[in-house]
């Protein structure tokens, strides 16, 4: 019983930082790329409201709608409804609209590139959190606050500076700030670290584990949407009903 | 057990209840045991059928029927396994066609492959053998060998396709599934000898970029609108590395010559669009994060003429050829 009401304080916890599982500053909340912003959207859509914007409401069909909440309902095969909703998703659609439609990303991609055929890439889960970090730092992915003190040295400030402006060299400076992203980092700490990224990418999963659907976004809005492995899996079921 | 039987084809086969064949005078007709099952657990994987994902080996990047010839850096050899039940009384046999090399040890239950000195392909057969004699389970896959890692790899990967995060590649009938971006260099090594993940910093080839090596060294012309030319970068031989290089001294990408006259192959090979600048389209940049064939020397010829980057200006690039160590 003891355990249970823990558990339970503990996901009430969890819910109350915005998912993740440190306590996310203010900035962290305001950062408009999903993630801390995922708990009060993924609220609204739970209750059914899809209005998130004007928009929402005025473009989506009754069918849209039925192949939104199939989208989010659905755990193991989402294709039908994705193929449904594609269209729905095009450039300049503002991500809080793309979040109202298919919910919450499993997963959200930063890249920061380096130079040619070098790039950092970061993967959060669907809490905000850094979980994957490519390449990985030397040693690994670093526990949760193990790098804070070196934040401080002068020479990582400096690159922290150099990577941001992109007037120097910037594969030197990500030697020295790779090492300082850590696992459970939030987006804001990434980004105090790096500045913004690149190029944002939310992924959804369409049918584990090669079905996903690749939303990218820039300032905030649909760029393109890929969906690696759904034009395979069409051509491998039309090959298995030919004669 | 079998006793004195006529071993007369088509009198033999337990397994067939019509046979034609009649035993010799005062023989009864050689049967043989029968044991229940013989599988090959390794690989997992056949040439001749459609796999599915457990044959593919994710750590190695390859198919676990895949292997290299004897010799080739970074040299392997297939991993066999496989049980004939029950056991005892069975045991195994195990036998490879010549062109997939020959194996060692072929009555245990991992019998060691020893790769052939030329690439091929053929049947690894695993029979169960009671009292001598060949029982009638029986089991087969098909392997192949390749004369290096570059001919696997592009067998594997081919071209056109994404090497970016999230890449795919379908083959063998099997959807295989990178959560993990491809790059030039990292492929570059990988077409070497297998080593790493894919993804690999200028550190990562520096044993494929040796001054010892050099071949050749040439200039970009670059121009204002793009279409630069190199000069001619000699003769080129399979399993060549050509490097590029900025002004500023930095590697910015490799690729592996084929030996098919000037062809190079790797992941992200397409030639730079114009005007040249880092990162893939999505980021604003202009390289295809492609697994491409594209001729050697051609990678920088879209780079525009005084491209900035970091505040300093990188052309002209060098191009410099590396024979395989």
């Amino acid at each position: 019983m003891c355990r249970w009401v823990l558990t339970l304080f503990a996901a009430l916890l969890l819910l109350a930082a915005g998912g993740c599982r440190r306590t996310p500053t203010e900035a962290d909340r305001s950062l408009p790329d999903g993630g801390d912003e995922t708990g009060p959207t993924s609220s609204r859509i739970e209750d059914g409201r899809m209005s998130t914007t004007p928009d929402d409401a005025k473009s989506l069909t009754p069918e849209l709608l039925e192949a939104s909440k199939e989208f989010k309902a659905q755990e193991h095969d989402r294709r039908e409804p994705a193929k449904k909703l594609l269209p729905v998703l095009v450039e300049g659609t503002p991500s809080v609209t793309v979040q109202a439609i298919l919910g919450p990303p499993r997963e959200i991609v930063w890249d920061y590139v380096l130079f040619y055929s070098q790039m950092i890439t970061i993967i959060f889960d669907d809490q905000g959190c850094v979980t994957r970090v490519m390449p990985e730092p030397p040693g690994g992915l670093q526990p949760a606050g193990s790098q804070r003190e070196r934040k401080a040295e002068p020479e990582v400030i400096a690159a922290m500076r150099a990577f941001k402006t992109g007037e120097s060299d910037r594969q030197e400076a990500a030697e020295k700030l790779l090492p300082l992203i850590e696992a459970e980092l939030s987006r804001r700490e990434v980004e105090e670290l790096l500045g913004p990224p690149d190029q944002k990418t939310w992924v959804y999963t369409l049918l584990e584990p090669s079905v996903t659907m690749l939303v990218r976004m820039s300032d905030d809005k649909v760029a393109s949407v890929e969906t690696p492995g759904l034009e395979e899996e069409e051509d491998e079921d039309s090959s298995a009903d030919a004669p | 057990m079998p006793g004195a039987c006529s071993d007369r084809k088509g009198a033999g086969d337990a397994s067939s209840k019509k046979s034609t064949g009649k035993p010799d005078a005062g023989k009864k007709p050689c049967k043989r045991p029968p044991c229940t099952k013989a599988e090959i657990l390794k690989p997992v994987g056949s040439l001749d059928t459609k796999n599915d994902k457990s044959a593919w080996l994710a750590a190695k990047w390859r198919f676990d029927f895949q292997g290299v010839i004897q010799g080739v850096p970074g040299a392997y050899v297939l991993d066999f396994n496989g049980t004939v039940t029950p056991a005892p009384p069975y045991t195994r046999k195990w036998t490879l066609a010549a062109a997939a090399g020959t194996l060692q040890n072929d009555t245990t239950a991992s019998p060691t492959h020893v790769p052939p000195a030329s690439s091929g392909e053929g049947a690894l057969k695993l029979v169960g053998m009671a009292g001598g004699k060949q029982a009638t389970c029986k089991a087969q896959k098909k392997v192949k060998i390749y004369e290096d890692h570059l001919a696997r790899d592009k067998d594997n990967f081919g071209t056109g396709i994404s090497c970016d995060m999230y890449w795919s590649f379908t083959k063998f009938g099997a959807t295989i599934d990178s959560l993990t971006m491809w790059n030039c260099h990292g492929s570059t090594r990988h077409l070497y000898d297998s080593s790493g993940n894919g993804s690999a910093g200028p550190g990562g080839i520096t044993h494929l970029v040796q001054a010892r090596n050099l071949k050749k060294t040439v200039t970009v012309t670059h121009k204002d609108a793009g279409g630069g030319t190199h000069p001619a970068l000699g003769t080129l031989n399979r399993g060549d590395v050509v490097a590029y290089y900025t002004a500023t001294g930095a590697l910015a990408h490799t690729q592996t010559c084929t030996g098919n006259g000037t062809e190079t192959y790797g992941a992200n090979n397409k030639p730079l669009s114009f005007p040249g600048k880092p990162g893939p389209a999505r980021t604003g940049g202009n390289e295809a994060y492609e697994w491409a064939t594209s001729p050697a020397g051609d990678w920088a010829n879209n780079v525009k003429k005084g491209l900035k980057l970091g505040g300093a200006v990188i052309t002209p690039f060098t191009i410099k050829v590396f024979s395989k160590p």
